[in-house]
């Protein structure tokens, strides 16, 4: 927001600067050029405040042009954004149609089959899998809304708890894991943040990157500092995104199309991105399909400030 | 022990719900008698006193927080269960507010709103106030102010996170009870997607650390080797 606030700032500085720059621009190389005459305009008197509306007018011009092209250009963006979220919200219904649709398939199919203990076990396992698809939404709804609470952290302490745990999750102890965070000249600078919070973000990303990778694969998390800003990067040499598929990680319920395969509800990363950004953070993903995924997580050491 | 089957008031506005739960709860002994609204169930219990509330959130006429003030205002001991909607953090620290003794996500699976009716029972079966509606706990030279969220040792008033505030008073408000780090993390945090139970272990280590305790001799809150934590000293309202 405050970016494209000043790009539009630049653009009428410019708008306002650039003809009295070309027209001085001129002047100089007329003048060196050893340009002469003198140039007397007469205006009666009545007719002065006309001529001094007129040029006050032409000054006005650029001005105004500038100021119409922005107010289009934001109409178009605003465009645009109503446009994505209306299609992002499409989307999520037609996938929350897709996970409540089978089970209530299921449980319908079972009513209609013969009372047994297999009719009983399947009703239940359909009613168990729409209770966990709430849960998971519930989830993002409390990350996005609980009160922060904020405390100064270590993030190589933070890194570190978080790497033991993923250390305990089914298949870790087949995958490479390193950690590289910086100690000289200095460490890591705390960051202003809620400590449990950033620890479910980093402990969702681990888990995605042993999720999706197979033994013998490696998974690195590094550290670096810069300016105001802590970025841990969680990298693995996983299966990778399709180029195509990697917006619709970010969205609730989005799964890639080879992910399927792998249980999981589609809502790890939307959750991890909500967490960082009411940090004040970013979150990305850069992937290379087939060959692993990046995952850097940019931090203000200072913390969410009162604006954001 | 008495021979009666203690007696739920169940109030739910959906009408599967209440006749499905009654027939559980029934057959698990005890007696339920059904409401649909708040209104109806504050007539139902002005009628006859049941042993123990169920009480939806979510409901017409007289919603269940209303409904469960109103309780609170005339019968401060009576126990109440409140059957929460999905998401809404808010409903979870108000349930715990206002006074309720317990409170379940819907959907819950029938077994655990009876293992939780059984605990609050026991509770209350023990002849001692109930803790849930008190405005201050004490515990010895502990004190607690719910409402202004202040900690006490002796005269001397101690900081605490609002988490490692809300565990303390979830626990010491329920002393005697053994709770599980899921379940503490449900109840306090909300947000039970953490993988581990760190975050419980770390704010117990606050509390510890404030109150000046040693965890192999805790006096307050104590570990429960491969169970979760329990508030061990007897607490009064205060």
């Amino acid at each position: 927001m405050s970016a494209r606030t000043q790009e539009d700032l630049r653009i009428l500085a410019g708008a306002v600067i650039v003809p009295a720059v070309l027209g001085l621009a001129l002047s100089v190389i007329w003048w060196a050029a050893g340009g002469d005459g003198t140039f007397y305009m007469t205006v009666s008197l009545p007719w002065l405040p006309f001529a001094v509306g007129l040029l006050i007018s032409a000054l006005l011009l650029p001005a105004l042009v500038t100021l119409i092209a922005m107010h289009r250009h934001v109409e178009q963006v605003r465009r645009r954004t109503v446009q994505e979220q209306t299609a992002s919200r499409r989307r999520l219904l037609a996938r929350l149609d897709h996970e409540i649709k089978n089970p209530i398939q299921g449980i319908r199919a079972a009513l209609a089959d013969e009372p047994s203990e297999r009719q009983r076990a399947s009703i239940d396992a359909q009613s168990q899998r729409l209770t966990s698809l709430l849960g998971d939404l519930r989830k993002i709804g409390e990350v996005e809304h609980t009160a922060l609470e904020l405390t100064t952290i270590d993030p190589a302490a933070l890194v570190e708890e978080a790497v033991a745990t993923i250390t305990e999750a089914p298949g870790a102890g087949e995958r490479r894991i390193a950690v590289s965070l910086p100690t000289a000249p200095r460490p890591l600078p705390p960051i202003v943040g809620d400590e449990d919070l950033l620890f479910l973000a980093l402990v969702n990303v681990l888990t995605n990157a042993v999720k999706y990778s197979a033994p013998g694969d490696a998974i690195e998390v590094r550290g670096r500092a810069a300016e105001d800003v802590v970025v841990l990067e969680i990298a693995d040499t996983g299966r990778g995104i399709a180029p195509e598929e990697l917006d619709l990680v970010w969205e609730e319920l989005g799964r890639a199309q080879e992910a399927r395969s792998v249980e999981g509800s589609g809502l790890g990363l939307p959750m991890v991105r909500a967490i960082v950004e009411r940090h004040g953070g970013t979150a990305r993903l850069d992937s290379w399909h087939g060959e692993g995924s990046t995952l850097p997580l940019s931090l203000p050491a200072a913390g969410p400030t009162a604006g954001g | 022990m008495t021979a009666d089957r203690p007696r739920i008031l169940l109030v739910d506005d959906d009408a599967t719900i209440r006749e499905h739960l009654t027939g559980v709860l029934e057959r698990s002994g005890l007696d339920v008698e059904p409401a649909a609204d708040g209104a109806q169930a504050l007539r139902s219990i002005e009628a006859s006193t049941p042993d123990l509330v169920i009480l939806d959130v979510m409901m017409p006429v007289m919603d269940g927080r209303e409904a469960l003030r109103r309780i609170r205002a005339g019968h401060d001991w009576l126990p109440v269960i409140l059957l929460t909607q999905v998401g809404e953090s808010f409903e979870r620290a108000a349930a715990l507010d206002e006074g309720a003794d317990d409170y379940l996500n819907k959907p819950f699976d029938p077994q655990e709103l009876l293992a939780r009716i059984r605990a609050v029972l026991r509770r209350s079966s023990r002849g001692s106030v109930p803790l849930s509606a008190a405005q201050a706990l004490r515990a010895g030279a502990l004190r607690i102010d719910r409402p202004a969220r202040r900690v006490f040792l002796g005269d001397i008033e101690k900081q605490l996170t609002p988490r490692a505030f809300a565990l303390l008073e979830f626990l010491m408000s329920h002393p005697d009870e053994v709770f599980g780090r899921e379940r503490l993390l449900q109840t306090v945090w909300g947000f039970d997607a953490i993988v581990t139970s760190r975050a419980v272990d770390h704010r117990v280590a606050e509390i510890r650390r404030v109150l000046g305790e040693d965890a192999a001799a805790a006096s307050y809150v104590e570990t429960v080797p491969g169970l979760g934590y329990r508030f061990v000293h007897p607490v009064e309202r205060g």
